[in-house]
């Protein structure tokens, strides 16, 4: 019965572990945002002085590939406002800092740009979990939130000084099931993944679908990081919908989308909401025909800017999130320029007045009495040889 | 600044009470919990549950607290029938299933979205003064703890628990109840871990399923380690320098150009080479374990 | 006090133990003896409660430990020593005899945290026990020294005294002279003689049959699991099948010898 504990060697059970958890911290894909295919044009050498925004994203941690494809938004719509007039004659410079996907680095991130770094606007995060804490963290310093990845209609109520570029649930969720009704569905199941994200665009979805009269046969949440999704598949497949509402993106999508063609799903129409997350990186076969919803990036600024991501990064939108914060950096710097200056009262003031004419790559942002974005105009789109074309 | 400077000594504080909890667990007595968030979890969800349904957040601690004990206590007991290694891994297991439950229970744990707007602290405060007096609540709270594992270290029982960790048999021929003592460590330092979590989901006014992550568990580790496994006071100096160069490596940009993802992918690596730093060249920590010199005669 | 009656135990078919009894009066100093494979260890943790037997059962002071947790056996009086001490380098000498003492408050969280100074009255007393002990082992001097890095012999040493800091009634010793050089075996055959005449009792596992005859009154020879012989140390000689097929030749000629000098003087 001699047990005698080693120490040294059940530590050793501990390094393995520590570095293969690093590693998968580090985020999934290979380059960081600043790889570029093409450089970012210079600044016009004329503006004298700066002015300082903060961003708060989740640049590692499990949405580390969102958060790269924010910051590749922030980047392309500082470089073109620099090489422009700059924002009051002056070089607008974004501030970034990692929230590390979680809720209290995000606060600290905030509270380094606000208390350290004095910005008057900050702007993020991707998760609800993470912007909504932050969000009432800036409004209690007074200082501006503008929100462009969350939807969760809880930041309506953060305050007055924060703002969303991005159509909440409630704007996401009633258009795809305004269009699946208008399709002619009756009944739908939907397949999300099971994080803060997915199981927004659920609720949101189910609720508009079900008060337009339609039924929701079954909704799936899928555990990311799975190398198959078969069970959930077919669990969709036995609820006999008359269509079939998709949301994926990452490696998963890759995954989800082969083995919704190969069990034969694809004999039922398939709506993709946000396409752009998951078709570029499927097999063209499995996913032709296909119909879904995007971001409008049709509109004479939204193919301009879809060119222009792809000319620098060299590769199509790794998700549908760089345009909102893109829109979220163009829309501040329009604001500050119409208020004259960069304090957080007066831009709050300024920003609906600014966004309604505001033109953005993601379309018109008009921001509603608590400062949401009041429509989203996405596009419907469908897959034809490879491509997402818009009907 | 000062504002910034708080929130880090908030959360080092928290964190400090974490890596005391984990020192009696791992470093006195030799018990590899790969679990420990589970039991700050418990603690967190409990506070941030009640809390939604209007109960006031003292009654969220006794709960949690209650919760996490008897969980500890389990878990200790089912050392019994393990050996060291694989009830290790056992903790795992046991700490991923109360993160997939707390992702997976919607109408109870908000799911994936999480719990937000939990009461918060000092709501009759604001900015400087409500972040300096949640500071000086949990610098209390850590006080207090401290004292604890301090008196449970250097009286009998935490003599038991060191025998326990290096030679189980002669403890037992010692009168000593090995597996009681294991599960009352085990309850004690889970309750701490629930006090813990609470007040960080009042701090933060939010909990959701993704700090449950096993990843939180190393970095208390990394902390115990690098402080001192079996040190008391270790772990607190641990929790301080880790917090500090967890969030601290935001600064890096301030004075070496590099992007912002460059720089969180630094902070990871930093970690990284610390810890391994320890485990390599200086296993014992900043503050080492000490044996304690014999009590004067009278 | 110790009844072990008829004992068995297998490990994966083999019989370490096959109907094994022994009995030790209050009192008594009682040797073990046996060649490698006999089943002594195996005996010894049967009755400590480390093994659970079988078939047979263990009777201590009347009641029935059979099956019992080890610390259940040692708090009802009875303490076993290791063959191989592993003291830890991480505990002094004085921790480790206060380990081994009875400090019952202590030993609580509850009382740890809110009664401080009735446990340090208990600390207190007991630190004074101790002191008392290392001095009658003559360990004193290294009270603030890591257990773990003292010598194989004082390890044993200290082992005993561990062992007496909880005032217990019979002592189980696991070959006590195993690598101890023979200054330090004659101190500990005093040591058990002393304990011996102040009412404990003792049982002894060794290997060394002049350390056996110094110390114990009655010895048991166990072969293969069973007990063949039950006598005194001086009448083993009388047993030549137990003499030569179990202890071999240095053996025999150690307890001829002390039997030659028993005789002469």
């Amino acid at each position: 019965m001699h047990l005698r504990r080693n120490r040294t060697r059940a530590l050793g059970l501990a390094i393995p572990l520590v570095l293969a958890l690093s590693m998968s911290a580090c985020g999934s894909d290979s380059d960081g945002a600043s790889t570029k295919k093409s450089a970012l044009p210079a600044a016009n050498s004329s503006l004298k002085g700066e002015i300082k925004i903060g961003a708060v994203l989740p640049l590692t941690g499990t949405n580390a590939t969102i958060g790269k494809d924010q910051q590749r938004g922030i980047e392309l719509a500082v470089a073109k406002i620099n090489e422009g007039d700059g924002v009051l004659g002056k070089k607008l410079v974004v501030d970034i800092e990692d929230s590390q996907g979680t809720a209290d680095a995000a606060i600290q991130a905030a509270k380094k740009l606000v208390s350290v770094g004095k910005v008057s606007a900050v702007i993020g995060e991707y998760s609800s979990g993470n912007s909504i804490p932050m969000q009432q963290y800036l409004q209690g310093q007074g200082v501006v939130g503008v929100n462009p990845g969350s939807s969760s209609i809880d930041l309506r109520s953060t305050g007055e000084l924060q703002f969303s570029t991005i159509g909440l649930d409630d704007v996401a969720g009633k258009f795809t099931a305004d269009a699946l009704t208008e399709k002619g569905y009756k009944s739908i199941a939907i397949l999300a993944p099971n994080n803060s994200y997915g199981t927004g665009i659920v609720d949101s979805v189910s609720a508009a679908f079900e008060a337009n009269g339609g039924k929701v046969t079954t909704s799936g949440l899928y555990t990311e990081g799975q190398s198959d999704y078969r069970q959930e598949l077919n669990r969709l497949k036995d609820s006999e919908p008359d269509a079939y509402v998709v949301t994926t993106y990452g490696k998963d999508g890759t995954v989800i989308n082969k083995e919704i063609f190969e069990l034969g799903l694809t004999d039922k129409p398939v709506f993709d909401i946000y396409m752009s997350q998951d078709v570029p990186d499927a097999d063209p076969k499995s996913v032709e025909g296909r119909i879904g919803m995007d971001v409008n990036s049709t509109s004479a600024d939204g193919q301009a800017y879809a060119d222009l991501y792809e000319q620098t990064y060299g590769e199509n939108f790794i998700s549908s999130f760089n345009g909102y914060a893109y829109d979220a950096v163009t829309l501040l710097a329009e604001g500050i320029e119409s208020a004259g200056s960069a304090d957080s009262a007066a831009i709050a003031a300024a920003l609906p007045e600014v966004s309604k004419t505001y033109a953005g790559v993601t379309g018109p942002v008009v921001l509603d009495a608590d400062g949401q974005r009041s429509e989203q105009p996405y596009v419907i789109a469908e897959v034809k040889n490879g491509e997402i074309v818009p009907q | 600044m000062v504002d910034y400077l708080l929130g880090v000594g908030i959360l080092a504080a928290v964190y400090a009470i974490n890596a005391l909890s984990l020192n009696l667990q791992v470093g006195v007595t030799g018990l590899l919990n790969f679990g420990q968030v589970a039991f700050v979890g418990i603690g967190a969800y409990s506070v941030a549950i009640l809390d939604s349904h209007g109960v006031h957040w003292a009654v969220g601690f006794a709960v949690g607290g209650i919760i996490a004990g008897v969980a500890g206590a389990l878990v200790g007991r089912l050392g019994r029938t393990l050996s060291s290694d694989y009830w290790a891994i056992a903790t795992l297991a046991l700490a991923e299933l109360v993160r997939l439950v707390a992702l997976n229970q919607d109408g109870f744990t908000g799911g994936a979205q999480g719990l937000s707007a939990v009461a918060g602290l000092w709501t009759n405060l604001s900015g400087t003064a409500r972040d300096t007096a949640t500071f000086a609540t949990i610098a209390a709270l850590l006080v207090v703890t401290y004292v604890v594992a301090r008196r449970v270290r250097n009286g009998q029982y935490g003599r038991v628990l060191v025998l326990i960790r290096e030679n189980p048999d002669l403890a037992a021929s010692l009168r000593h109840d090995v597996v009681s003592a294991k599960a009352r460590v085990m309850a004690l330092s889970a309750v701490m871990a629930s006090v813990c979590g609470g007040f960080y989901a009042m701090y933060i006014s939010f909990i959701g399923p993704s700090q449950l992550l096993p990843f939180a568990t190393f970095l208390v580790f990394t902390m115990v380690v690098v402080g001192g496994l079996g040190n008391t006071t270790g772990a607190v100096v641990g929790a301080l320098l880790i917090t500090v160069l967890y969030d601290g490596t935001r600064f890096v940009r301030d004075w070496i150009d590099i992007s912002a993802d460059q720089a969180a992918g630094i902070r990871i690596l930093v970690i990284g080479v610390v810890l391994l730093g320890f485990l390599l060249v200086r296993t014992q920590g900043l503050v080492p374990e000490k044996v304690r010199t014999a009590h004067a005669r009278r | 006090m110790l009844v072990v009656d008829a004992i068995k135990k297998h490990y994966a078919g083999v019989a370490a133990l096959d109907g094994a009894s022994i009995e030790v009066e209050p009192g008594e100093s009682v040797g073990l003896v046996g060649p490698n494979g006999s089943g002594k260890s195996t005996l010894l943790n049967v009755a400590s409660g480390f093994e659970q037997p079988d078939e047979g059962k263990v009777r201590l002071l009347g009641n029935d430990v059979t099956g019992k947790e080890p610390w259940d056996v040692a708090k009802l009086g009875l303490v076993r020593t290791f063959q191989h001490a592993h003291l830890p380098t991480k505990m002094s000498v004085m921790d480790l005899m206060l380990v081994g003492g009875q400090l019952a408050r202590g030993e609580t969280i509850r009382h740890s945290l809110f009664s401080w100074s009735r446990v340090r009255d208990e600390e207190a007393a007991a630190t004074d026990k101790a002191w008392s002990i290392l001095d009658r082992i003559k360990l004193d001097k290294l009270a603030s020294h890591p257990g773990g890095n003292l010598s194989g012999g004082q390890q044993k040493l200290l082992s005993l005294g561990m062992a007496l800091m909880g005032d217990p009634k019979i002592l189980l010793l696991d070959e006590p002279t195993a690598g101890v050089n023979p200054s330090l075996r004659v101190q500990l055959a005093e040591h058990l003689r002393t304990l011996q005449a102040e009412g404990v009792t003792v049982l002894t596992v060794e290997h060394d049959m002049r350390f056996i005859s110094d110390v114990c009154d009655r010895v048991y020879v166990l072969d293969r699991g069973r007990m063949i012989a039950s006598c005194a140390p001086s009448e083993l000689s009388d047993h030549p099948e137990v003499l030569e097929a179990y202890l071999g030749r240095s053996g025999s000629k150690a307890v001829a010898s002390s039997a030659a000098k028993k005789e002469n003087s």
